[in-house]
């Protein structure tokens, strides 16, 4: 059992003030937990997914070795644990009778030894490696579960059968992504760690494995709270517009919603750390008169399943005729609603470029060009400048370039979801 | 009598209640008494001191239809969001939209207004056997958070100090006055010029606790924290019942006193308090005329207040009028369309009509409120000398 329970506030940033007749709120919500690390829980299940299909051959199999070797090494002991090898199917590779292991030395060494072993050949399902980890995942109910997925290639399933998979899976654990190499599809591995809670990146050179899998990793056995949910109340005649992450990335939570009572939604929030997590929610509510307050909405975290409320902020709505009120933007959702756009016009802008549609290309990174500059997303910025020449980054003037690499691409596309943190008040 | 807080009854001249030791002597309302919100917020406030039990004011409303969607609301709990309605959101009145507070020889009207969701004024009133009354009055800062739980524990700290017990060691007055109020209970050989300086003191501690208090409800580098501007009175009687007080006025900001003569009064109808706001220091460092100064949209800046990141330093005076008149205590949302004393003098009904102070005060907000309310308004309203039931009975 888990041996604390991490504390959790719930901030609210908005301007509440709406001028007469107007209906759509806006609020940024910003979500810290804290707590003592060492006091991170043992009962947590971790499956290593390594893609062993024929691609992987050579470098990327030693890489991919090297790097399950050092995420076990981080496996806390008591946590339980087992590897897949995968390729046209999902092969247990450790421990090799099925089931889980539980972490300790001599396990941690058998584990490395199998690890070892470990040859490529084969194709890719991803959609039967994500259900074999369901299985494991359903034995093990109520604690962290969490899987590393590594693959260097395409899916080979149909995408019917791969997306019957993926919605058989969704909630059974959080998984983390990684594309070795640029013959992967960012859409594919974007769709799994969404709809897993998880995060995607590309490890361009596979020489770079070992240390972001011993991240992933560290960070894994840092969580301690698993399963929290964002619980939405909305008042009478009001609608949810949307719900979505904004920091550290951006992510649409809008559909992930299920009814907990009456005009009350939950959406899951995977398994959380010491760490904190920004959400921009939309609401539509029935306009009010002049000098009316209402709640707009009760913003609540949740243990998921449970009534166990960990926090809670409120968003509220004040008509007035003081346009000196209701013309303030705060700053935390103006500068969130760029970083979603942001997100979309680099993801559209590359899709374009690969249609052969420069001129929608053009503009939609331009723009992309101009917002990462206006928010000081430096990261994205540098990103989009292996991508374009930038000619005036204010304005967004760029060309695209012809000869642009692959990888480059790639982490442009993979990390465009990646936001600038708005640091609000004073 | 019976005590107001627990109902024992008291005999007329007791000093603290047999049942549960409250001070009979003094009496006071406002607000805070009327206000959920403040019963149910932390700390700075009690709402106990006003004689009233918080569990009273938390069911207060229960079981009425929501103003919007007609769902019969449930008692409070306490907590932060238990102020709006459970089904619509629609805000629930927290009892100070309309606040009405009649201590007889001081009254008061607190109203939200027409244009704001919270009435985020406050006032403080109170009396003080044998003869010292109170009243203080603050107005939230509208641009921060949770401006209404300033001005409220303002106005409530404040006169908590104004009426402390003279012989208490928390008043640091000289010996002698201290002295002759302990014997006789009258005070009957203190000079006028001790009692502006003991109103003075007073003053200028009760703004200090006050500034503390609200303060204290905010980080020091929190730019939001709640703020409010004070404006208070004391009117101590150092000759005995009947004659004319010794009147000391201390205010924070922009709210206002004003002295209204009774027509043919030999004190004149005067403004007593000059605005800590950016039209005002504009005017005295020469830079924009009047007209000038108010068409600014700068102009209700203020420049002092109490909270964090203000200057907190009131500026006081004290005198005895020459006099009979009306003493008045009111926010921005009154004197914004009845800035002049000669207006507000004019406004008042002809003396013949022997209008009580709870009237005038109800008179001059619905002025306001016909003008458009545009702002919470607050008007406290103090007869002088002060009425003779109010001297019999405290």
């Amino acid at each position: 059992m888990t041996g604390f329970q991490p504390s959790f506030t719930v901030e609210v940033d908005q301007n509440a003030y709406l001028h007469e007749g107007a209906t759509e709120v806006d609020a940024v919500v910003t979500v810290t937990a804290t707590g003592e690390p060492s006091g991170a829980s043992t009962d947590a299940l971790e499956v290593l997914v390594v893609d062993t299909s024929g691609s992987m051959q050579g470098e990327r199999i030693r890489s991919a070795r090297q790097a399950t070797v050092a995420a076990l090494a981080e496996l806390r002991d008591g946590v339980a644990f087992a590897v897949i090898s995968g390729s046209g199917t999902a092969v247990q590779l450790y421990p090799r009778g099925g089931g889980t292991a539980v972490a300790d030395a001599p396990t941690r060494a058998e584990a490395t030894a199998e690890v070892n072993g470990l040859s490529a050949g084969g194709g890719t399902a991803i959609g039967a490696w994500l259900a074999a980890v369901g299985a494991l995942a359903r034995a093990h109910p109520g604690g962290l579960r969490h899987a590393i997925l590594l693959t260097d290639g395409k899916n080979g399933e149909q995408k019917r059968v791969f997306q019957a998979a993926l919605d058989g899976v969704r909630g059974l654990f959080t998984c983390d992504c990684r594309g070795v190499g640029t013959d992967w599809r960012v859409e594919e591995l974007r769709a799994i760690a969404d709809a897993l809670l998880g995060t995607v990146d590309i490890v361009a050179d596979p020489t770079d494995l070992a240390a972001d899998f011993r991240a992933l990793m560290e960070s894994s056995m840092g969580k301690n709270t698993a399963d929290v949910a964002l619980r939405l109340w909305t008042p009478l005649g009001a609608s949810v517009r949307f719900v979505k992450q904004v920091a550290p990335t951006v992510a649409d939570l809008t559909a992930r919603r299920t009814e907990s009572g009456p005009r009350r939604g939950d959406y899951p929030l995977g398994s959380w750390g010491a760490e904190s997590r920004d959400y921009h929610v939309g609401v539509t509510v029935n306009a009010g008169a002049v000098g009316d307050e209402m709640l707009a909405g009760r913003v609540q975290l949740v243990r998921a399943g449970s009534a166990d409320v960990l926090g809670q902020g409120l968003v509220k709505a004040v008509w007035t005729d003081d346009t000196s009120l209701s013309s303030r933007i705060s700053r935390g959702v103006a500068h969130y609603t760029g970083q979603a756009e942001l997100a979309d016009a680099i993801q559209q802008g590359l899709a374009a470029r690969k249609a052969g549609d420069e001129r929608t290309a053009t503009a939609r990174l331009g723009r992309a060009v101009a917002l990462a500059h206006e928010s000081g997303n430096d990261n994205t910025s540098r990103l989009l400048e292996k991508v374009v020449d930038v000619l005036d980054a204010p304005s967004g003037t760029i060309r695209l370039r012809k000869d642009v690499d692959d990888a480059d691409e790639m982490t442009l596309d993979t990390r465009s979801t990646r936001t600038a943190r708005f640091r609000g008040g004073s | 009598m019976v005590c107001p807080k627990c109902a024992e009854p008291a005999g007329d001249d007791d000093l603290f209640c047999e049942g549960c030791g409250n001070d009979l002597r003094v009496r006071r309302g406002g607000t805070s008494a009327a206000s959920v919100v403040s019963a149910a917020a932390a700390g700075a406030v009690s709402v106990a001191e006003a004689g009233v039990a918080p569990n009273d004011l938390l069911a207060a409303g229960a079981g009425e239809p929501c103003r919007r969607c007609g769902e019969p609301v449930p008692a409070r709990a306490g907590g932060a969001d238990d102020d709006y309605c459970p089904a619509c959101g629609l805000r629930r009145p927290d009892g100070t939209d309309r606040v009405e507070t009649d201590l007889g020889t001081v009254c008061g009207v607190s109203d939200r207004g027409r244009a704001h969701a919270r009435n985020e004024d406050a006032m403080a009133l109170g009396t003080r056997r044998p003869a010292g009354v109170a009243a203080v009055v603050c107005d939230g800062v509208s641009t921060v958070r949770s401006p209404e739980l300033a001005s409220r524990a303002a106005a409530e700290v404040a006169l908590g100090a104004l009426l402390a017990d003279p012989g208490e060691p928390s008043d640091r007055g000289e010996p002698s006055d201290r002295g002759e109020r302990s014997g006789s209970g009258v005070p009957v050989s203190t000079t006028s010029r001790a009692a502006a300086a003991r109103g003075k003191r007073l003053v200028r501690r009760a703004v200090a606790e006050a500034a503390a208090a609200v303060e204290s409800l905010g980080a020091p580098s929190d730019r939001d924290a709640p703020s409010c501007t004070l404006v208070c009175a004391y009117l101590d009687h150092p000759a005995g019942p009947g004659s004319m007080p010794v009147i000391t006025i201390g205010w924070v900001g922009d709210s206002r006193a004003y002295w209204l003569a009774t027509p043919g009064g030999a004190e004149p109808s005067r403004r007593l308090t000059t605005d800590h706001s950016w039209a005002t220091s504009m005017i005295e460092a020469g830079k924009l005329d009047e007209a000038a100064a108010l068409a600014d949209r700068r102009a209700h800046a203020i420049t002092r207040w109490l909270g964090q990141g203000g200057e907190p330093e009131p500026d006081v005076v004290s005198w005895r009028p020459d006099g009979p008149g009306l003493l008045l205590l009111c926010t921005d949302g009154l004197w914004n369309y009845l800035p002049g004393a000669e207006q507000l003098a004019a406004a008042l009904p002809p003396p013949e009509e022997g209008a009580g102070p709870l009237r005038i005060a109800r008179m001059l907000t619905a002025l306001a409120l016909d003008a458009g309310g545009r702002d919470n308004i607050t008007v406290v309203a103090i007869p002088v000398p002060m009425t003779a039931d109010v001297e019999e009975t405290g």
